[in-house]
Parts: C-alpha cells; structure tokens; sequence
C-alpha cells in the first residue's frame, strides 16, 4: 500500500519534474560531449596506499575539476582536446601538478599519488579546511579529521562524537554524554554509518563518549543537514565514517597508552593489497583494585570495555577493488550497589561489511556494499532476591549499491538502492517470569537518483528524489532533495537548499544511561517521522586562508514517535498504544570562522538555535523547549604551533543555559492504602527555567619526537576545565524530613582533569 | 580583500537580523498559585472513604499540613446511577479535624462498578470535583502456603479472579504490609535502604502492574507469585492485591517518574497526571483483596506448610 499525503506528494511531483528537467538537459550535451575527453583515477597517500576521499583534482587552465568520492575515485568529463596542467590538492599533502595532453575523445586513467607535507605542524585539518574542496563545501557538510580528534583536549580519551560537539550546530547534552545532539534533533535523528553500515548505539561507557577508535578511522563527514539523496532513514543528519584501508606501502603501528585505556594499530601491504587491525582496551583494572582496596564504596566489581576494528583490502584489478571490514565492540559492567542488589550489564555493537567498487568506464562508477549489524544490550538487576533482566537485539543485514555516471561536462548523475532486512527483538523478564516479549522483523528498501547539474561555473543544481520503503506497516514514501549554489566569485559561495526526510525508527534512550538504548519501529498505527529542513548559506573566503561560512536553517519534525514516558508497564497493550506522538521545529542560524593554515590556526564556531516540542496532552499540550534546548553556543578551537617538539591547543565553550524544570509548589498525599509512604509531588512549569550559562576551557601541549632511534613519539599532557569551572548539570529537588525541599546542584565536570597519553608509532 | 570581508560581514548582519526579529519562541511562563489538594479514596465492599482538602505551598515554605488544612468547605459525594449519570444518592461529609472530612452517615459501604463524584465547595466559590468509577470487585481462590522462607525457591502464589475494569484489563498494585514493623524485622535489602526509619514501608507497594503480565488459569483466575523484592520484613504479612481506577492509575505511574527514571532528562520534571477540576490531587477508588503470610528466616527454616 502507498501511502502519500498531501504536502508530500505536492512536493514528490515537483522533485520528479526537476529530474525530469535535469535528464532532458543532459541528453542534447551527449553527442558534444563525445568529443570531450575524460580524465578519471584514484588518489592516494603516496606514503601509506590509502585513498584520500575529498581530494581535489583540477585541470588549472580549464578550470574544471572534480573531488574523490568516498572511494578515493574521481572523473572529469567533457575536457576540450589539448594540453593541461593537472593539480591534485589536499590538505597536508604536497600539491600535485602534472602536465598532460589529451585527445578528442579519449579516456585518460590517471591515478594520483599524493606526498605528505613534511611540514607537519601546519597539518590543521578541521572541517572544511581544505582549499576549495566542493564536496565539503556544500551547505550542511563539514568534515574532521582524525589528527585534529587526537589532538584535542579529551576527557580520558579522544573522542570522535566529543569533537563533532565543537562545531556549531551541533551540541553535547552534557559534559557526560558523546551523543550527538543536531540543529534541534535527538541523537537518533542522526544516521551513524561506519564503512557504509549502521551502527546502533556508537557509545563506550554508558555514554561517555564514542565507540570508534581515533585511530583506525581515516574520515568523519558530517551533513547537519538538508543532506543529500543518496543518505536516508533518519530526519536529522548523517554521521559517515570510514575506517583506513592500511598501509600499502609499509608494514607499520603505533601504540598509545592512556589514563582510562590503551591501544594498538598496526597496518600493513600485501601482495594484493593493505591491511588493518586496530584494538582498544580499558585499562582501569589496577586503579578499580586499588580504590577497592582502599575501601571506597560503589566501585564495580568489573568493569571493562573493548573494541576492535580490521579492515581487509584486495586491488583485483586496475578496475576493481574489494574489502571486507569489521568493527566490534563491548561494554561490561557488574556493580555491587547496595546489600543484597547487583546490577550486571553488557551491551555491544558488531558491524561488518563487504565492499566492492567497479568502474565500469571512465563514465561510470559503481560501488555494492554487503552490512551486518548487531547491537545488543542486556542488562540484568538483582534486587532483593528478585532478578529483573531485559535482553534487546537488533539485527541490520543489508545490500547496497551506488552508481555514479558523467554523461558530459554539465551533469554528474548518481543513483543507488539500500535493502534489508531488521529484526527487533525485546524480551523482558521480572522475578524470572516473562513480562514482555516483542520480535519486529521489516524487510526495508531504498532508492534514490540525483543529478548534479551545472549549467555554468557559477552554478549548481542538485536535484535528487528518494523512495523509501518499510515492511512494518507497510510505509512508502517519496523524498525530493534539492540543493542550489552560486558562486559569483570563487571565494563566495551562496547556498540555499530543502529536503523532505522520513524517519521509521525510534530511540528509547536516557541522556543519564545509553547502556540500555532500545530501538523501536513504526508498525500498524505508528506511522513514521517525517520532517521538512530548509537551509541557507553563503561560504566565503575573505583572505588566504580565512574562511567564514554562515548557515541558516528551519526545519519541521512531524508525526514523532516516542515511547510513552508514563508507562510502568506494557503487558498486553497493543504496539501503537506504547507510543505518544507529537511534532517539533527547530530554527538557527551557524557562523563559523576559520583560520585554516599557519602557526596560530583553529576555529570560531558560534550557534544560535531553537528547538521546540509538542506532544498532545502532555503539560496542557504546550509548546517547549528539551533539556538540550540552547539559545546561544559559542566554541573556539585554537592549535599553537610555535616550536619544532612542541604544539599547544585550546579549547574554550560558551553556551547559554539549558532547559530545566523549577518547581515552584508542593504537596504530599498521606492517606494511600496503596502504601505507607507518603506520596510528595511537585508542580511545575516544564522546562521553562533556565540553567546558568556553561563555560569551560581546556587545554592541552604535545611533545613530539623520536623515541630512542626506532619510533616517533608523542606525549600529550591536557587539562580539562583548566580554570574549574563548575557548570549545573542538572538540579535535584529533594524533600526532606523537616518538611522542606532541598535542591541540591548536580554539576558537571566540576574540578580540573588531568589526562596524560603516551603514543609510539613504529615502522 | 576588504570588498570580500564587507561581503561576509553584510551577509552575516542580513542574517542576524532576520534571527533577531524571529527570536521569539512563543514560550510562556506559568505562574502558580496556592490550589486546592483533593485526597481520597474509595475501596469497593469498605466504607466511604475520608476526603482529605488542603493548600499547595510554596516549594521554599516548609510543608505544614495544618496550616495549608481547608477547613471551611462544604463537601459531598454523589452516586451516579449506572446509566445516564444521574445523581441516585448523595452523602455529605463534614470537617472533623485538620484537612479531615468524614461522611456524616458512616454505614454506607463503596458499591464495586459504580461511580462517584465528589464535589467541594469552598467558602470563597471556588468548587473541586472529580469523579471515579470503582473497580469490579475479584476474591482469592487459592494461597499456596501460609509461611515461606524469604528468597527460596518456593515463593507464594496467590489465585485470584478477575477484576472488571470498564474498557481496559485490570491494573493492579500489589501491597505488603507488616503485622510486626520493627527495625530486627527488616530484611537486609531494606534494612540498608531504610535504616531505623521503618514506617515509610510497614506497607511496601508494587507500581501499577497490568493483568495481562500473568497467564490465566483453565478456571479463568489469574496466578500471582510474590515477588522477594516486595518483603521488607521478616514476620506476619498481608500480601494485598488492589485493582486500581484510572485516577490512581494516572496518578502513580506520573508521581513515579516525577521521582526519576523513565526517559526525561535529568533535570526534566514533568506534573503528575491528575483528574480533578478546579484543584489537584487525587480521588481514587480500589477493589483489593487480602491473604496473611508468614516470611520465615532462612535459619527458621521449615519450608512452606
């Protein structure tokens, strides 16, 4: 059955007509592209094999030009016949420049390997950092790299989401939380892909921060939003990961030793190919067994995390390269609460997927992705004699392709599909007995087509429609995309752009606890999210090596679907009855200014947002605002490069204060039958009162060298909240026996932390 | 240089100024008044309930049930008749002591099925009401021993029929109350929570519990085993099992998040879900049922008889 209302189908036509357009554009340009040539390849670090995604490969007189695609692949079409210098430009790497003649007609394959910069320090590779890349210069897209998440100041331990957290629009929850809270959006709005596959729950340490390894992820990109075609499934953004391929050139590793965990990499070639393996331990053992025997109250008895990345790469062919790659990863707990009560828990993810890209011709290439992925939780309470235990799964097995064809010089036209199949499953378990027991299995599906049009250097059309198919219920849905660019100059950019966005699951999460996340699906009567996002922009670069981006953004979010907060218990209740449903908004505007190379480099990031829910009859059916809910939020990366062995970093957050909840009156209920305990309630504006402002500095300096002759070293010595700030996390009103309620401030980080890592890196 | 930075510039005050007139984000702010408590409850087969009228305070004044007591209003209960809501009876309350109402006529007894509205009119004109329709009444069949030793394997199970709940299965609380709440009694799971503070769990309750959780017997009862979580001391207990009315429903699954948990942020305190008209509160009615039960100490020893 599909399903279409009435806005959506309005825009679906329109979307449909723009295809339409754009397709009947590109047919008259075939028979004079023919005459053009095409230069396509891949480029690669010279030094390590490994592709670099986003490189910018130009042909300097015809100013045209292309970036690699998340395959390290790039194709130019429609080159006048004649003689070119061919630049290949990335940031950290010398530039490449090579001359070469080409013929009417004739497909040039030109891979590109590219030489690290030996000037190391001015390797400052924040998003968008890159000179005149297109790709993560479009609107919503920013890009981090893994030696600026390194070098940032960390709590315990670098952290992938925790430095996503630094760029405007997107905002951490709490200094205790990685989650990813996006223009507006909850953390399940975001798709988090690593090597193309979803991974459910991307958390170590109940939350604390994220599940990938600094050090086996070669690329973060990051769409905020108005993403394109080609991504679905969620109505926020996208995270995508990619780990490395490993070295092709040289056997190498390095191993890191840190205060809450250690770890190792070591990479390699093969006769066909690169290797990686990358693994992550917890080290907090000896410390847990000290403060034991030391007598200190609520330590575990265990606690440990751990993952593993490995990634497999195997070149079959000048055409074609295939690679399988793994992640695996688990948290385990086993506290001793009180007497007589234990909490034991474990969750987990595993991915894994199977990759192969073909090209087809230089005009055409293509990329099919097989993914599994597995998270489970299972967290299990004993209380008295009384075991309480809950055990979820969710398994993702998916197949994927990607195509993208250069019919000429004036149009880019990309196309792929997306097919699974997930399986829920939920069982609970109170004092032994099965409480509830919920399996969901959907087969879902995708496809999208875009086209990337541009008419004239000044322009950019991006014009792309998705469909979308979930078994649970039966959802179809139509998703039209559209992103606009002019460039008047070429160091300015105007971007404008609108995207419809279907979401068909849920996340049961708490901002306090992620190890018992719990994913949740539409079915009969619980139709799917859906939102509209509208976003503007104008990217400029004012002087050599300054960029200033402004973005601005409004988008809807209907038909929300969340588990229904007062619900104690579900047995017998039809699905849809466990659900409320509301809608929500989110405007703002993002500057983010930049200083991309020299010694003094970094960023300036600064938010202005609002984010507002509605669920019917919930606190009157009122407006309001989330707890992550914050007006203003300011952020400013700075790297000192001053010294040869030496480099410092700051890092300085201001946000204004989030939503909370100030009770202003009391009562207490004395006469239940029910119970001896008095039943003391508050009443409250929800979430009205603001939180006093959040600030923080943290600081860091590294000393790099070489490490008795047979490996570089680098010792990282950073402090957290260097001037202790004690930020408000939350407050806690509590009634006490004298009839009156304290409130008691829960802060944030409160005092300063140390942290200390020590990293070799061998050949 | 200086036309691309006044470019930048003017695009960022174009900008900030559209953001500075869309600023406002139409959230209100609520005031909060002292208003009306209503506390009472009915249980089917058991005599009308005592109707409890108070003041809210401020949340920085100390809680002083005495001073915050209505004393004054004039307070009666109406029972509707099972079709078309018509009033078939009335009963009128009057002030005893402190925030206490009683029904000027005690003999009356709470008719299983039936609904209730109570009205308080206050001295100032102001009127508290709410309504509730009493749970089906539901008896015991069959306990499965009169003593058990705390956290063996052999727990107690109580049979029970079923209460009608009018649209919905049946709700219940399920409640233990001590015969012997002395601090030596606790067991040791409670005795760490409360130390010498034993009343706030002379009766200990379950959160709201939906029928459906057990499987029904060939009989059509339903079988409850106690779970050892519920025992806060060793002794003579009642197990009570209450099948509960919308409004305790509501009322307890709200206050219960209201204390933590649940998927709020921290920080997030949402108001409890309550069903009275002019005032807060609740006025609730039950249908319960009651067995006695001997929890022994592991080196009491003895088993199940």
């Amino acid at each position: 059955m599909l399903r279409l209302n009435g806005s959506g189908s309005r825009v679906a036509v329109l979307g449909c007509i723009l295809i339409a357009l754009f397709a009947s554009l590109a047919m008259p340009r075939l028979s004079a592209a023919q005459q053009g040539a095409t230069l396509s390849g891949f480029v690669t670090d010279a030094a390590s094999g490994e592709t670099l995604i986003l490189a910018n490969v130009v042909l300097v007189s015809g100013e045209i030009g292309a970036a690699t695609n998340t395959s390290g692949y790039y194709s130019i079409t429609g080159i006048p016949p004649g003689s070119y210098a061919v630049t290949a430009s990335y940031l950290g790497y010398r530039e490449y420049r090579e001359t070469i003649r080409l013929s009417p007609g004739e497909a040039r394959r030109l891979d590109i390997e590219m030489t690290p910069d030996a000037m190391l320090f001015d390797e400052v590779v924040v998003t968008g950092a890159r000179e005149e890349e297109e790709e993560i210069r479009r609107i919503g897209v920013a890009q981090l790299s893994t030696n600026q998440v390194r070098r940032m100041p960390a709590l315990l331990e670098p952290d992938v989401f925790r430095s996503l957290q630094l760029l405007p629009g997107v905002k951490a929850a709490s200094d205790y939380s990685s989650g990813l809270y996006i223009r507006g959006g909850s953390p399940d709005q975001t798709l988090i892909l690593l090597d193309r596959t979803t991974v459910y729950n991307p958390s170590h340490f109940f939350g604390f921060f994220s599940t990938f390894n600094p050090d086996a992820v070669k690329d973060v990109r990051l769409y905020k939003g108005g993403y394109p075609a080609e991504y679905g499934g969620r109505m926020g953004s996208v995270v995508d990961i990619y780990n490395k391929d490993g070295n092709r050139v040289k056997r190498e590793g390095s191993i890191s030793l840190g205060l809450l965990a250690s770890r190792a990499i070591v990479e390699g070639p093969y006769s066909k190919g690169s290797w990686m393996f990358a693994v992550r331990r917890s080290t907090l053992e000896p410390l847990l067994a000290a403060l034991q025997a030391a007598d200190v109250g609520g330590i575990p008895d265990k606690f440990y995390f751990y993952d593993i990345n490995g990634k497999l790469n195997f070149d079959a062919g000048p055409d074609d390269r295939l690679s399988v790659s793994f992640y695996t990863g688990r948290d385990q707990l086993l506290l001793p609460i009180i007497e007589d009560t234990n909490v034991d828990l474990a969750y987990g993810n595993f991915t894994a997927s199977a990759n192969w890209t073909h090209l087809f011709s230089e005009r055409l290439y293509s990329n099919f992705t097989l993914t599994s992925s597995r998270y489970f939780s299972n967290p299990l309470f004993e209380i008295g004699g009384t075991g309480i235990e809950r055990d979820n799964r969710v398994y993702d097995v998916s197949a994927k392709g990607d195509f993208e064809y250069l019919p000429n010089e004036l149009h880019s036209v990309r196309g792929g599909f997306w097919t699974g199949n997930f399986t829920f499953r939920l069982q609970d378990h109170f004092d032994d007995q099965p409480t509830l027991g919920e399996r969901i299995q959907s087969v879902y599906g995708s496809a999208y087509v875009e086209d990337i049009f541009r008419p004239n250097p000044l322009w950019m059309i991006r014009a792309g429609l998705r469909g979308s198919y979930f078994g649970n219920g039966r959802y179809a849905r139509v998703e039209p995309r559209l992103a606009v660019e002019f460039q008047p100059n070429p160091d300015l950019r105007l971007q404008a752009g609108y995207g419809r966005y279907y979401q068909f699951v849920t996340l049961i999460t708490s901002e306090l606890f992620s190890g018992s996340d719990i994913w949740l699906t539409t079915d009969e009567g619980v139709p799917p999210a859906y939102g509209n996002q509208f976003v503007a922009g104008a990217k400029t670069r004012p002087m050599t090596n300054l960029n200033v981006d402004v973005e601005v953004y409004y988008r809807t979010m209907e038909d929300l679907f969340e588990l229904d907060p007062f619900l104690p218990d579900a047995a017998g209740l039809d699905y849809d009855e466990l659900f409320r449903f509301g809608r929500g908004f989110a405007y703002g505007a993002e500057l983010f200014v930049e200083r991309t190379r020299g010694r003094v480099n970094g960023f300036l990031g600064y938010t202005y947002g609002v984010t507002r829910r509605r669920f019917p009859g919930f606190e009157d059916s009122k407006l309001y605002a989330p707890k992550y809910d914050r007006r203003h939020d300011l952020k400013l990366v700075a790297n000192l490069d001053l010294f040869r062995h030496w480099r410092f970093t700051g890092v300085f957050a201001y946000g204004s204060g989030q939503a909370y909840t100030n009770p202003s009156r009391q009562y207490k209920l004395i006469g239940s039958p029910l119970g001896s305990a008095v039943k003391e309630v508050v009443w409250s504006p929800f979430n009205e009162a603001r939180l006093p402002p959040y600030h923080r500095l943290d600081v860091g300096a590294a000393r790099v060298g070489r490490f008795f002759g047979f490996a570089d070293y680098e010792l990282q010595l950073q402090v957290l909240n260097a001037y202790a700030r004690r930020n408000v996390w939350f407050y806690f009103f509590g009634f006490e026996d004298d009839n009156t309620i304290e409130r008691t401030e829960v802060p944030q980080i409160p005092v300063p932390v140390p942290n200390i890592s020590f990293t070799l890196t061998f050949d | 240089m200086t036309r691309k930075l006044n470019q930048a510039l003017s695009c960022i005050a174009a900008i900030a100024a559209m953001f500075t007139l869309a600023g406002c984000d139409g959230l209100g702010t609520s005031d909060s008044p002292p208003t009306v408590v209503l506390e009472s409850y009915y249980i089917a087969g058991e005599s009308l309930g005592v109707v409890r009228l108070s003041r809210t305070a401020s949340i920085d004044d100390v809680y002083d049930p005495q001073t915050l007591a209505v004393q004054d209003a004039t307070v009666r209960v109406e029972l509707l008749a099972p079709q078309g809501g018509s009033v078939e009876e009335v009963y009128a309350y009057q002030h005893v002591f402190g925030t206490v109402y009683q029904p000027t006529n005690p003999n009356p007894t709470v008719f299983p099925g039936r609904t209730y509205r109570l009205i308080a009119e206050l001295t100032d004109g102001a009127v508290v009401s709410a309504q509730t329709t009493v749970p089906g009444a539901f008896e015991i069949r069959r306990v499965s021993a009169t003593s058990v030793v705390y956290q063996s394997d052999e727990q107690l199970e109580v049979d029970v029929t079923r209460s009608h709940v009018e649209g919905r299965q049946a709700i219940f609380v399920f409640s233990m109350e001590a015969h012997d709440p002395r601090v030596e009694m606790l067991t040791p799971l409670y005795a760490e929570i409360v130390g010498e503070d034993v009343d706030q769990v002379r009766i200990t309750e379950s959160p709201p519990i939906n029928e459906l959780n057990y499987d029904a017997n060939e009989d059509g009862t339903l079988t409850i085993r106690l779970a050892w979580i519920a025992v806060a001391f060793y002794g003579a207990n009642d197990i009570i099992a209450s099948s509960i009315d919308d409004n305790i429903y509501d009322f307890l699954r709200s206050q219960l998040v209201q204390q933590g948990g649940s998927t709020f942020a921290p920080g997030e305190i949402p108001n409890v879900i309550e069903h009275v008209e002019g005032g807060t509160g609740v006025f609730g009615s039950l249908s319960r049922v009651s067995a006695e039960v001997e929890i022994l100490r592991e080196e009491e020893g003895g088993g199940g008889s």
